[in-house]
């Protein structure tokens, strides 16, 4: 199990509110996901050169500096909620 | 007394055409969100495209700084929430920097290079009371982050990498690294500590806005931090500071919390870059020549040190002067270049590209001057014509009426009617006065318009005086 804690802390860096009835759910899908992880991190790889990061052996497509369509301003704001003349704007941040 | 220890993180923005993941324009624009796609607003379901320009102007700065390359790469998740990343997360090179391990020389030190990795950059936001204003025309806007060892001890040495980086960078044409537009920025790491001791604290300056400031700011975080420790207090947190520009002063921005948790993770949706020896090879076979390589060729072909630091502080200047210089005098193109031409072009905030004074009419120009068909002060007045209106050298000689004189006879006839009609002169100059001789100079000048070749009218002259007979 995680601590109350630890799922703060998780919720707080994903935003999510959790309700107190909700920490033994979390607290054992979390475990269960770090368990599968720890499995992972026991594999020996030592001298293994090419270990798997992506979930496919594809090798990479590049594009080419070429510039393609862009979106309107038009279409830009009509998905969002606010918008401040060609600007669009979100709750107050503030970084300082 | 303390030692001081800084480290400097560079990010700079890479010119290539279309952004790092996406086919929108990588422009600077006033305008917002012109320059934007799906793929820059993380809508769902979109998928990144490297862009492979990106990966090679990544060599190349890599290569350029001495690194070791990463010849099989892959992105990180730097996941964080802020609204100048619409996706949630920054798409990097945590684990796998394209290049690790380098340096750069300055002159008397070699300073170390950590490592250098791809990113996107992040929406522009404009902060105010009724919210936060994006822009998008940044997002995705290809980065490289080039992070330093610790290796510098002072404020020189700092802004001496700094201005070496610049050069470096700005040579290989893969950014205008511009501090005062942001195309570069600089954040600083500053400790001190008694020798043998261990490190300080470290204290982060962020986005300082141009090269002598990053001097001007760890000056006074060593005169800040000293006095904090010569009271006996302790540097107990790490902190963020900015510098104040106008104060010279660095005010705390934040308190660093302990470590950010950024859970990085592998970007699944970009397969291995794998980097093959031939495509090094061939980025390596086409890097351009560099500033240090052409200060020495400069040196060799003549042209003097003030030039030379001037042309190469301009890369449009020596550029230019790069596609003349085998067909002209280098040290005359260089004088013409560093005078007039770059008055004009500082006076009226242009690139020597954007102006009509071409190769080929600069060439001609550099040929007439050096074959003595013009003189320096004709093209003083060429200059401005050129830059302004293009167009051959010859035509603008006649159209500007600065035909000279050359021909013996014609200059001949001149010269005699001259002296018949100045016979005093004659006299001052059988007298021995050599004032004589500079008064006929004029009067042949002035019969002509200027237009007669002092060369030759001079020695016409001599040879008539000489023989005339009152």
């Amino acid at each position: 199990m995680l601590s109350k804690e630890e799922i703060d802390h998780v919720a707080e860096l994903a935003r999510l509110h959790v309700d107190d009835s909700e920490y033994e759910l979390y607290g054992k899908q979390l475990y269960d996901i770090l368990s599968e992880i720890e499995k992972i991190e026991s594999v020996d790889v030592e001298g293994e050169t090419k270990i798997m990061i992506s979930p496919c052996t594809n090798i990479n497509e590049y594009s080419n500096d070429s510039i393609g369509p862009m979106l309107s301003k038009e279409d830009i704001l009509k998905n969002v909620k606010h918008s401040n003349g060609d600007y669009i704007v979100v709750p107050t941040v503030i970084n300082e | 007394m303390y030692e001081t220890v800084v480290g400097i993180e560079v990010h700079v923005e890479l010119k290539s055409n279309s952004k790092v993941f996406s086919h929108s324009q990588n422009e600077y624009s006033t305008e917002p969100n012109l320059y934007v796609n799906e793929i820059d607003l993380g809508y769902p379901g979109v998928l990144p495209v490297l862009n492979k320009k990106v990966i090679e102007m990544a060599l190349q700065a890599s290569l350029a700084l001495n690194c070791k390359i990463n010849k099989v790469m892959h992105f990180d998740r730097k996941n964080y929430f802020y609204p100048d990343l619409p996706k949630g997360y920054q798409i990097t090179e945590q684990d796998t920097p394209i290049g690790y391990d380098g340096y750069i020389d300055i002159g008397d030190k070699k300073i170390g290079i950590e490592r250098l990795h791809i990113e996107e950059d992040t929406c522009k936001s404009i902060h105010g009371k009724r919210g936060t204003m994006l822009d998008a025309n940044r997002a995705g806007v290809p980065l490289i982050e080039i992070v330093s060892k610790p290796d510098m001890r002072s404020p020189e040495d700092a802004v001496k990498y700094l201005t070496k980086l610049r050069e470096i960078l700005l040579y290989l044409g893969i950014s205008d690294v511009k501090i005062e537009e942001g195309s570069m920025r600089c954040d600083c790491n500053v400790s001190i500590h008694k020798p043998g001791t261990p490190l300080g604290t470290k204290i982060e300056i962020k986005n300082i806005g141009s090269i002598n400031n990053v001097g001007e700011a760890i000056k006074y975080e060593i005169k800040r931090q000293s006095e904090i420790l010569d009271n006996g207090d302790k540097i107990e947190h790490e902190e963020t500071r900015r510098l104040d520009d106008k104060t010279m002063t660095t005010i705390l921005m934040r308190v660093k919390e302990t470590g950010n948790d950024y859970r990085y993770f592998p970007e699944p949706d970009i397969p291995y870059v794998e980097l093959s020896d031939d495509w090094i090879n061939d980025v390596k076979a086409n890097m351009p020549v560099f500033a240090d390589e052409l200060k020495e060729k400069y040196k060799n072909l003549g042209i003097n040190d003030n030039n030379i630091k001037t042309i190469i502080g301009r890369l449009d200047l020596c550029q230019f002067l790069e596609s003349v210089i085998d067909s002209v005098d280098p040290v005359t193109a260089s004088n013409l270049l560093t005078g007039d031409i770059l008055s004009y072009l500082n006076k009226n905030y242009v690139s020597i590209n954007k102006i009509k004074l071409n190769k080929d009419n600069f060439s001609e120009l550099v040929n007439d001057i050096t074959g003595g068909k013009i003189s320096s002060k004709q093209a003083k007045e060429l200059v401005p014509y050129l830059i302004e209106n293009g167009g051959s050298v010859k035509d603008a000689v006649d159209t500007l009426g600065l035909n000279e004189i050359t021909d013996t006879n014609a200059l001949n006839d001149i010269v005699k009617r001259v002296l018949d009609s100045n016979p005093e002169s004659i006299k001052d100059y059988n007298d021995g006065k050599d004032r004589a001789i500079k008064y006929l100079m004029g009067q042949i000048m002035k019969e002509t318009g200027g237009k007669a070749n002092p060369a030759i009218a001079s020695q016409i002259l001599m040879s008539l005086i000489k023989d005339y007979k009152l």
